[in-house]
């Protein structure tokens, strides 16, 4: 967690300041990774320069620490975003390619461990767990889901 | 096949017996409801006997509308099974089932009420494990627990390879030092009427991996015939109703002189002709078999190299197509042609109906309490 600088001895209104200057940075450059840089920019350029001048104002630190730590806190966030949509892109990557495989073996009805013959109970968690698992599937990611055929449905 | 519904003795379940207390007001039924044929067994939970023993073709009968009084039993508007075959000339035949999952939701509720009355069921709560494809999909499963809502109780659905494994095995026997325990290590190969299921049982229940099922099965060869048939014959006018008849009193491969002629009468230019279609009957019962070699061999691919000779000791072949006379022994001389050592090849025979019901039976015994589905509504 980024730490505000010397926290402990300002005064409330300062840490205010900084955690508003932090949530601000942070979404300038979560809409920059969008592709909202207009709006990116409108922050940057809009809203970040009057509460940065207040909170160096009121932190009581000179210029020079200032900037460096406005420097810091820009560095870790944009590190901060930039993993998060690698992890992002992953994720939605991997839904696509489940969804894909999901397409041609629409929620078979088997099991994906072994299970020994004997152990009937065993088998049927088995099956539940499968079964579970598809219909959190259809109800999470609809479009993908396979079609429900309404001649199919109950007459 | 001939459906039997005469009362049996108990089968091979003593293993099992102890699985839930002796309750004579729970009726458990072990359901195959096949495209073509359902199969039932029925007992009281606690006990082994077996109170219903049931085979019944798919099939509903809505009376045509211009149907004279008297014409039907009882007049009846709709005939199911056997009765609904019988009266067929006044029915609009529907089957509930296509490619082993309901197609027509009250046409399988019909079926499955008609069902029910078969069963000693009383003030009883029926409970019932119904097989169900493996290639079936969500959708299929919750089509199938609409169709039996307000028919049985609890139900649970299980892949018909694992309840056919279960039936298929005899549990009294695996004391015996003699007794060939047939799913430690074999390869199940169903061929129904819409898919082709071919799965490796090696002593625990298939996963994905273990299994191969195509939709190609009779229905599909079916269509060859037909397509064969009307090639030569374009003016034939022939159903694949009608073809299915034929290839099943005729089916063959291996050896055309090994079966008897496929005569059809056939209308050809509006007057009967009688043709011969014993090779277009076998072209259709080869591409079968050709296909479900091509799967064993697929899967013996799979199987660990160490499994493999034990493995195709125990090939067993079920389900209607099976019954193509000479199968067993055509799939066999393929596997030897490939160079596989010694395969073994065993089918179940007329009574594969059996199999995934008693299964289901088994099934329903051992399940846990709350592993049942209530029904409601
Ligand atoms: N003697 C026979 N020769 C060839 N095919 C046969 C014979 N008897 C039945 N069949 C075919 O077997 C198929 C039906 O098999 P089976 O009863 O195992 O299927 P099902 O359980 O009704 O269908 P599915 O398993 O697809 O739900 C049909 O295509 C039928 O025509």
């Amino acid at each position: 967690m980024p730490v505000a600088p010397c926290t402990s001895v300002l005064p409330d209104r300062t840490t205010e300041l900084w955690s508003t200057i932090e949530r601000s940075v942070a979404e300038a450059c979560l809409l920059r990774a969008e592709g909202r840089a207009p709006e990116a920019i409108t922050i940057v350029q809009q809203t970040l320069p009057a509460l940065i001048a207040e909170w160096s104002r009121r932190s009581g630190m000179s210029s020079e620490h200032c900037q460096r730590t406005l420097r810091e806190l820009f560095a870790r966030v944009q590190q901060q975003v930039s993993t998060a949509t690698i992890c992002k892109r992953l994720v939605l990557q991997s839904i696509a390619s489940g969804d894909a495989a999901q397409e041609t073996t629409p929620e078979r009805f088997q099991i994906q461990r072994r299970v020994p013959l004997h152990d009937i109970p065993a088998m049927l968690d088995a099956l539940d767990e499968g079964e579970r698992t598809a219909q959190f599937r259809r109800q999470n990611f609809p479009s993908r889901a396979v079609r429900f055929s309404p001649a199919m449905a109950l007459g | 096949m001939k459906a039997n519904s005469s009362k049996h003795a108990a089968g091979n379940t003593a293993v099992l017996e102890n699985a839930q207390p002796q309750t004579t007001d729970t009726l458990l039924v072990g359901l195959d409801w096949g495209t073509n044929i359902s199969s039932v067994l029925a007992s009281l939970r606690g006990t082994n006997e077996t109170l219903t023993k049931e085979l019944i073709p798919t099939v509903v009968g809505y009376a045509n509308d211009d149907v004279l009084p008297g014409v039907l039993p009882g007049d009846a508007k709709i005939l199911v099974g056997r009765m609904a075959l019988k009266h067929k000339s006044n029915l609009k035949l529907v089957r509930p089932l296509q490619g082993g999952v309901i197609h027509d939701t009250e046409a399988a509720k019909t079926f499955a009420l008609n069902l029910r009355d078969l069963l000693p069921t009383g003030s009883r709560e029926v409970r019932a494990v119904i097989g169900m494809p493996a290639s079936s999909d969500l959708v299929a499963r919750e089509n199938a627990r609409n169709a039996v809502r307000g028919v049985f109780h609890k139900v649970l659905f299980v892949p018909e390879p694992f309840l056919a494994a279960l039936g298929v095995r005899n549990e009294t026997q695996l004391n015996d030092p003699d007794y060939q325990d047939p799913v430690l290590n074999s390869i199940y190969i169903d061929i129904g009427a819409g898919s082709t299921d071919v799965c490796l049982v090696q002593g625990h229940y298939p996963t994905v991996d273990d299994q191969l099922s195509v939709p190609f099965a009779g229905d599909a060869i079916d269509q060859i015939i037909l397509d064969r048939i009307l090639a030569e014959y374009p003016e034939s006018g022939l159903t694949l109703a009608r073809v299915r008849e034929i290839k099943e009193r005729h089916s063959w491969v291996l050896a055309e002189d090994g079966t008897t002629r496929a005569i059809a009468t056939i209308m050809v230019g509006g007057k009967p002709r009688k043709l011969d279609v014993t090779a277009q009957v076998g072209a259709g019962c080869e591409a079968l078999l050709q296909k479900t070699f091509e799967m064993t061999r697929e899967l013996v691919g799979r199987a660990n190299p160490d499994t493999v000779a034990e493995l195709l000791r125990n090939v067993i072949v079920t389900g209607g197509g099976s019954l193509i006379k000479g199968f067993g022994v055509a799939l066999q001389a393929k596997l030897i042609e490939e160079g596989f050592e010694s395969p073994q090849v065993r089918v179940l025979g007329d009574n594969y109906k059996d199999y995934v019901a008693a299964g289901a039976l088994k099934v329903a015994r051992m399940a846990r309490e709350n592993q049942w589905q209530t029904l409601l509504g």
